[in-house]
């Protein structure tokens, strides 16, 4: 069953993962949510939520219940879709900043 | 006449005999007697070969043969100087991550006073400088990026308008220097820093305190602790050279907040305001603090 107040697509369709190629520099202090960009020399201030996504996904493409799952370390549930909701806006960010990229999911 | 300015050894040449006696009130014991010298900043103060030499005089500030700005009144020679010197350094001295900030130390331990012009930071560091600080800088920060220390170049320090007067009521005794109406800042005059500051000219400070001022009319005195990503925000926007230094600035900032005490602090009255960030260099779990 379909999670209701999402469009399929977002949830189904689209892979996200850091670029293997570049490398961010975090702050170094973990009070600091803000990283810094090498290859376009930008400095990206991170709200919590943003900061904890950028920080548990990988270089692997994943869904964003992959992220979620990744993130609080148990199985996606009926009653989590809140929550997914709210990593799916913040990988958006993240993609807008070009700190992750999306792609869409293979057709099986 | 050559003299330090911090880490900077300046030549200045300038035949006019009322800007030399100023620059000697206010860096008396920075002149170097000795030499030759090798100088960071040659710097010229010289009248045009025009009507402009008689007639309502003017001088140029020239930098290795370069005039960056328009002349000035004649009378203006030693703002225009101490304007010119810090052009000079904002556009060269990129081996320091340089901070628009007051800086003062109590001890070796430094208080950052970052803000945009009309917080109330220069104004701030004069008056701590009048009391138990040391002063390090009212206009740049200078921290080197591999040691995180700051480094002092203690100059004369520019009151504008009302500020003038503030630290006249705040202390009577304060050595001011000559008024310069209608400059392109209002009306100008600088406090003579102490000997205690040009002593310490090599004397770096570690950073302690990061305190975000801003001065309101009337209102009460308020220090908040401030969240290290504002603060970090803000610190950037307030440095000179950040984007330039790219990676490094990036570090620097970062551990320079890490750090650091960092606080929020609107403030009306001088006295007060020495009170409670001195206080906050005593002893900081007895320093007046309102929580938001």
């Amino acid at each position: 069953m379909r999670p209701s107040g999402f469009p399929a697509s977002e949830l189904a369709g689209l892979l996200w993962r850091r670029d293997a190629s570049t490398s961010v520099v975090w702050s170094t202090s973990p009070e600091i949510d803000a990283v810094f960009d090498p290859i376009s020399g930008e400095t990206h201030i991170l709200s919590e939520l943003p900061a904890l996504v950028l920080r548990h996904i990988g270089t692997e493409p994943a869904t964003a219940q992959q992220v979620f799952e990744e993130m609080s370390g148990a199985a996606f549930a009926e009653q989590d879709q809140a929550a997914l909701d709210q990593i799916v806006a913040a990988l958006k960010f993240l993609a807008n900043a070009e700190l992750v990229e999306s792609s869409p999911a293979k057709i099986p | 006449m050559v003299l330090d300015a911090g880490p900077f050894r300046v030549r200045v040449n300038a035949a006019d005999g009322d800007f030399r006696d100023t620059l000697g009130f206010f860096y008396r014991d920075s002149i170097r007697h000795d030499g030759p010298h090798v100088v960071d900043y040659e710097i010229s103060l010289i009248r045009p070969r025009s009507l402009r030499r008689w007639l309502r005089p003017q001088a140029l500030f020239e930098i290795d043969g370069v005039r960056p700005f328009e002349p000035q009144p004649l009378d203006h020679a030693f703002p225009m100087y101490e304007w010119g010197l810090n052009w000079c350094i904002a556009t060269s001295a990129h081996r320091y991550l340089m901070l628009h900030a007051g800086t003062v130390a109590f001890d070796d331990e430094a208080m950052i006073l970052p803000g945009s012009p009309g917080s109330g930071k220069s104004t701030l560091s004069a008056a701590l400088s009048l009391r138990d600080a040391r002063l390090l800088s009212d206009e740049f920060g200078l921290l080197r990026p591999e040691s995180l220390d700051l480094v002092a170049m203690p100059r004369g320090i520019p009151l504008k308008n009302t500020s003038i007067e503030a630290i006249i009521d705040f202390d009577g005794a304060a050595p001011l220097g000559p008024t310069y109406p209608r400059t392109r800042k209002g009306r100008v005059r600088h406090l003579r820093p102490d000997e205690r500051s040009l002593a310490g000219q090599g004397v770096p400070a570690v950073p302690r305190w990061l305190i975000f001022p801003k001065y309101r009319e009337g209102a009460t005195e308020k220090l908040r602790p401030m969240d290290k990503t504002d603060a970090f925000h803000q610190l950037a926007f307030n440095c000179f050279n950040y984007k330039l230094l790219g990676e490094t600035g990036f570090r620097a900032v970062s551990s320079l907040v890490a750090m650091c005490d960092c606080y929020s602090f609107v403030f009306s009255r001088l006295d007060r305001a020495v009170d409670q960030l001195t206080a906050l260099t005593r002893n900081r779990e007895k320093a007046s603090v309102t929580r938001s």
